[in-house]
């Protein structure tokens, strides 16, 4: 078999992570506590292929721009990374996307800032670049391109750019876009350097093409932008599109096709997948899982805003219902899914997240947190939330809220993560430097505590049965090691934080800087 | 699509302000995109791109597209293939560089495809 355009990308996201999505986490952070082959086989196991190299699951934006190739009649297929040397003769051209490319992106540069560790994610993605089948392939004269949620980072990495030889970053929905640089690269023109495909040029409904393959965990997508305007986040900048059911579905039956039986639903707020305005409405809802259940064994749903599910809750009881439709069609006892908390502190809500709350008032976002939250405890809904970490402006005080926050979420099933602010959506242009305050540092522990309190009981029920036994041990040594390692650092923490306090003291945003911003004028430190 | 075309022909050290003026000129004239063709033996691709980070960074709403080609032949191609039917861009501005290549066939080649219709910067 013979395809001109290879898609591919490294290890730490060519795998399904044996099935369970959440232990992609670990595939951001380097290996603590084991070794990396152990951290490697616990997180990213091999994905299945067949003999020509094309994986039984990929990555879905993969999937997809394969997908936009194929429809526009290009030979593509996506292909493990260990099997493109196969290839390397012959490609015209290797694609390779990314979500994290070099690191940069929470949670990857939260881990390797606590660990001082380069994490696994950018250590097997620039394997992959130094590979001799992608070398081989370029010094024969093939393309390389590259994409993906993460392109920004090649612009702060020029000097990769130029030493691969990568002859064009696309940053933006590119499955437009890839079909007129594949027939650039046919004919022998000059490919751009640089793409970005702003929001009036991101493909309508019906020029989104349908997967061909299974995609990793069944992974489907019905809905790609929202409407809440954050302005540290990239999906917000996209158009609003809600796919329709009949996709939605032929999606899902690829997967199914594939011996893929269970599935995630992929949108930034599930909740409000053909809600009116901000408002869920049940009957897209339910239509929607009555769908994705006549096909997969058992879901999880991506995202969904914390205000969201409390609108959902307090005007139709419709997480309740939801959840008790999926549990009873499906056997499965919980639910799944990554929220955003990001502060506790409304001021800093108000300025970087401000429609977050929607259709509640901002003011009012750690009572919306604590109600979500609580409202996903009894619907056996496990979140794993994020909170963000050094945002343009933040203050003191802030940090505070946050950690009161924290306080608060303690009897809550749940995961929560810090992460350290990337700059994305409207902050894209802010620096890539972090700088770690004395007040993150009690936000870190608090949630490490959160931690130690939840995640054994969650693991038990994550990786229920004797298939995942030996994943449960290594989680459980892992847990038992990152303890021990906590208890150990706990009397050193004392000097750290002061010390932390003295550096912090030469760089804190000065009040009037803090008080313009507040009026709405100024976003740079 | 509607967008604006920038062609630096030849070296500049302000392609910053080059690219700067592309996107407010595109952002007034309701374009959705500029594409942006930087062409000079002396371009480093990497350089190039550093020199106009800070704008590709700052820009979320226009669609960009940008070319560095340091071959004569290409770069002819590339012009030749803006002008036709197959880009159509609303606008184009010619950037004369301030080293050999103004003064090489392809300047006045364009300057005669575009009958005085861009501005000449």
């Amino acid at each position: 078999m013979d395809f001109d355009f290879i898609l591919t990308t490294d290890r730490t996201m060519m795998t399904n992570h044996h099935g369970k999505e959440f232990l992609g986490f670990m595939t951001t952070s380097p290996a603590v506590g084991l070794p990396e082959r152990l951290w490697m086989w616990l997180c990213a196991p091999k994905m299945k292929t067949d003999k020509a190299g094309r994986v039984w699951q990929a990555p879905y934006g993969l999937r997809k721009i394969e997908a936009a190739l194929i429809d526009a009649g290009f030979k593509a297929a996506v292909v493990d990374p260990s099997k493109l040397k196969k290839y390397s003769k012959s490609v015209k051209a290797i694609l390779i996307g990314h979500h994290d490319f070099f690191a940069f992106c929470a949670p990857s540069s939260t881990w390797w800032v606590i660990t001082g560790k380069e994490p696994v994610n950018r250590k097997y993605f620039m394997k992959l670049m130094e590979s001799p089948a992608i070398r081989e392939a370029k010094k024969r004269g093939a393309k390389l391109i590259v994409g993906g949620p993460a392109a920004w980072q090649w612009l702060h990495m020029t000097e990769y750019w130029t030493k691969w030889g990568v002859d064009t970053v696309v940053d933006g929905e590119a499955e437009k876009v890839i079909v007129d640089l594949a027939q650039r690269i046919i004919e022998g023109r000059t490919l751009p350097k640089y793409v970005y495909v702003g929001p009036q040029e991101a493909p309508s409904i019906e020029e989104i093409p349908i997967i061909k393959h299974a995609s990793v965990n069944g992974l489907v997508e019905i809905m790609r932008g929202c409407p809440r305007g954050c302005k540290f986040c990239s999906v917000t900048l996209r158009p609003l599109r809600y796919i329709p059911l009949d996709v939605i579905e032929k999606e899902i039956s690829v997967n199914v096709r594939e011996g893929v039986r269970y599935g995630l639903l992929h949108s930034e707020d599930v909740l409000i997948y053909g809600a009116n305005g901000v408002h869920p409405r049940p009957k897209p809802l339910f239509k929607l899982h009555e769908i994705t259940l006549k096909y997969y064994r058992a879901i999880a749903w991506s995202h969904s805003s914390l205000s969201a599910i409390v609108c959902a809750e307090r005007e139709h009881k419709l997480v309740s219902k939801l959840t008790e439709y999926i549990f009873s069609k499906t056997g499965q006892k919980f639910l799944g899914l990554q929220t955003g908390i990001e502060t506790g502190s409304p001021r800093l809500a108000k300025e970087i997240m401000s429609a977050k709350a929607a259709p509640y008032k901002v003011e009012e976002w750690p009572d919306i947190v604590e109600e979500a939250f609580a409202i996903m405890h009894d619907n056996m809904i496990i979140p794993a939330a994020t909170l963000i970490l050094n945002v343009p402006n933040e203050t003191t005080d802030d940090i505070i809220k946050t950690a009161e926050l924290l306080e608060r979420l303690k009897p809550y099933r749940s995961l929560i993560v810090p992460m350290y602010f990337v700059p994305l959506g409207v902050l894209k242009d802010q620096s890539l430097q972090i700088r770690i305050k004395p007040e993150h540092v009690d936000i870190m522990w608090l949630c490490l505590e959160h931690a130690f309190r939840w995640v054994p009981m969650i693991s038990k029920m994550y990786l229920e049965g004797p298939f995942y036994f030996p994943l449960r041990v290594l989680i459980d040594a892992f847990l038992w090691w990152v303890r021990r390692q906590a208890e150990a650092l706990k009397p050193k923490l004392k000097a750290y934080i002061e010390k932390l306090a003295e550096e912090s003291r030469k760089w804190e945003p000065s009040s009037a800087v803090v008080q313009e911003a507040e009026m709405g004028s100024a976003t740079k430190p | 699509m509607k967008y604006i075309a920038g062609i630096v022909l030849g070296f500049r050290d302000d392609l910053t302000t080059i690219c700067l003026s592309l996107l407010s000129e595109a952002k007034r004239g309701g374009a959705t995109g500029i594409n942006l063709l930087v062409m000079g033996e002396e371009y480093d691709e990497g350089r190039v791109i550093e020199a106009i980070r800070d704008i590709l960074l700052s820009n979320i709403s226009l669609s960009i597209k940008v070319y560095v080609v340091n071959d004569y032949e290409k770069a002819r191609d590339l012009v030749r293939g803006m002008l036709n039917e197959e880009h159509h861009p609303i606008s184009i501005k010619l950037f004369k560089g301030r080293t050999s290549w103004p003064e090489n066939p392809l300047m006045n080649e364009l300057q005669a495809v575009l009958k005085g219709g861009s501005i000449l910067v």
